[in-house]
Order: C-alpha cells, then sequence, then structure tokens
C-alpha cells in the first residue's frame, strides 16, 4: 500500500482524471473531495464489499423461489 | 401502445418478461458487482404483487427481485445523503422512489431484503442508483416473514 502524508487543502491525483482532496480535519473524521469522472462509482468502503456479495446472492433468485414466498405472505395476510 | 415501445425479454430463471420503454430504469454506474450493466426494466406482475422484477436489459439472464420497503418496514426512513440525492439530480422527494433487493431462497423464512443498500429512482429521468447507507439502523438481511407478519 502507498502511504502519502498530505494536510488539509492538499491532494493527490490518481491517473489522470481521479482527485481526491483533503478538506477538512475534525477529530477523529477527515473530510474528502473526490473528483472523477460519473461513469466511476464511489462509495464508503466497509459496506460496498457486503452489498456486492448480497447482489451476487440476490441474483441467483428463481420464480419458484418468489412464487413460494407470495404463496406463504397470502396466508399470513388472511 | 405499438409494439415497438416494448422489449420481451427470455430468462431462464423467470417466466418470459415484457418491458415497457417508460419502464426503463438506467443505472450509470451499474449496481455493485454488476458494474457493467447499466440499463433493467422495472416489471410488475399481479402474481407477484408486493413484489418487482428488475431485469437487466442488457443480460436476459440476470435479474433481480425488489420490493417497496414501506409496505413491509412502514418505518423505513433511510439517511440518504443530500450529496446522494443530487448526484441522482433529485431535488425534491416527489421525485424519489425507493426499493429493496430481495434475496430469495428455497426456505421462504430465510428470505430477506437488503436495506442498507436500497435502490434510489430519480422518477423523473429514470436514472437509479443503488446507495450504501452509512444509517447504522439497517442491515443487508431484514426477515420478510417477520416483517409481514408483524404487519398483520
Amino acid at each position: 500500500m502507498l502511504v502519502l502524508t498530505r494536510k488539509a487543502g492538499e491532494s493527490i491525483v490518481i491517473g489522470s482524471e481521479i482527485r481526491v482532496t483533503i478538506l477538512e480535519l475534525q477529530g477523529r473524521q477527515v473530510r474528502l473531495g473526490i473528483e472523477a469522472p460519473s461513469e466511476i462509482s464511489i462509495h464508503r468502503g466497509e459496506v460496498y464489499e457486503r452489498i456486492r456479495e448480497e447482489n451476487e446472492r440476490a441474483a441467483e433468485g428463481d420464480q419458484r423461489e418468489l412464487k413460494a414466498l407470495s404463496q406463504v405472505l397470502k396466508q399470513v395476510g388472511n | 401502445m405499438s409494439e415497438s415501445d416494448k422489449l420481451t425479454l427470455q430468462n431462464d430463471k423467470f417466466s418470459e418478461v415484457t418491458i415497457e420503454r417508460e419502464n426503463v430504469l438506467s443505472f450509470p454506474q451499474g449496481l455493485p458487482g454488476f458494474e457493467h450493466l447499466r440499463d433493467y426494466g422495472l416489471v410488475e406482475t399481479d402474481e407477484e404483487v408486493p413484489f418487482l422484477r428488475l431485469q437487466s436489459l442488457d443480460e436476459p439472464r440476470l435479474g433481480f427481485v425488489i420490493v417497496n420497503p414501506m409496505l413491509l418496514w412502514p418505518e423505513y426512513n433511510p439517511d440518504i445523503g443530500q450529496e446522494d440525492l443530487q448526484g441522482l439530480g433529485i431535488t425534491q422527494t416527489e421525485h424519489l422512489a425507493i426499493y429493496c433487493i430481495v434475496t430469495l431462497s428455497t426456505d421462504p423464512r430465510q428470505v430477506t431484503a437488503n436495506l442498507r443498500g436500497p435502490i434510489c429512482i430519480n422518477t423523473e429521468s429514470m436514472q437509479a442508483k443503488q446507495m450504501i447507507l452509512v444509517d447504522e439502523r439497517y442491515h443487508i438481511k431484514h426477515s420478510i416473514m417477520e416483517a409481514s407478519s408483524r404487519e398483520a
């Protein structure tokens, strides 16, 4: 991992299109400003991986499972 | 509506679906894990209420089941960042629609909805994004059966 020390107001540039600026330091929090092309998605890291894995699981569903669920829910509703 | 306004797709895990062009959503960044797929159709059928399908237009084999979380969790009120909404071009909440992805299972009791990664749609532009909440009240797996028996 590349480790760089930066101060508030300073930035780093990744490739030719991405710039990350340290906007503010406040206690244990850092505020970052990120400039990147709109097709690049930017997310907070911790939860991203878990959401990606859950999306992959969700994509495995099939019609039979959906039908079974709908039927059970109808019984619950009655 | 003419036939050219509709798309018919064959998905081997679900029955054939017909998607009307006005129900086509665009995810400019795709979904996490499926970043390369941008266009999806929103499919609603009577038999599957309250669930809808989010069917990829680029990859007919890929589809998700989604649900309006307010139907099962009426108190659902995710803290979605202003920047995230602005990125979708949403300035008024009446143009915001929220759905959650459902993870199916052969056992209905194991079926869950992802309340941590809601899909937000700008209903005017039909641009959409899966948000990744920092809001810790919500998790990736919320039981649908539990929610619906509580509601009943």
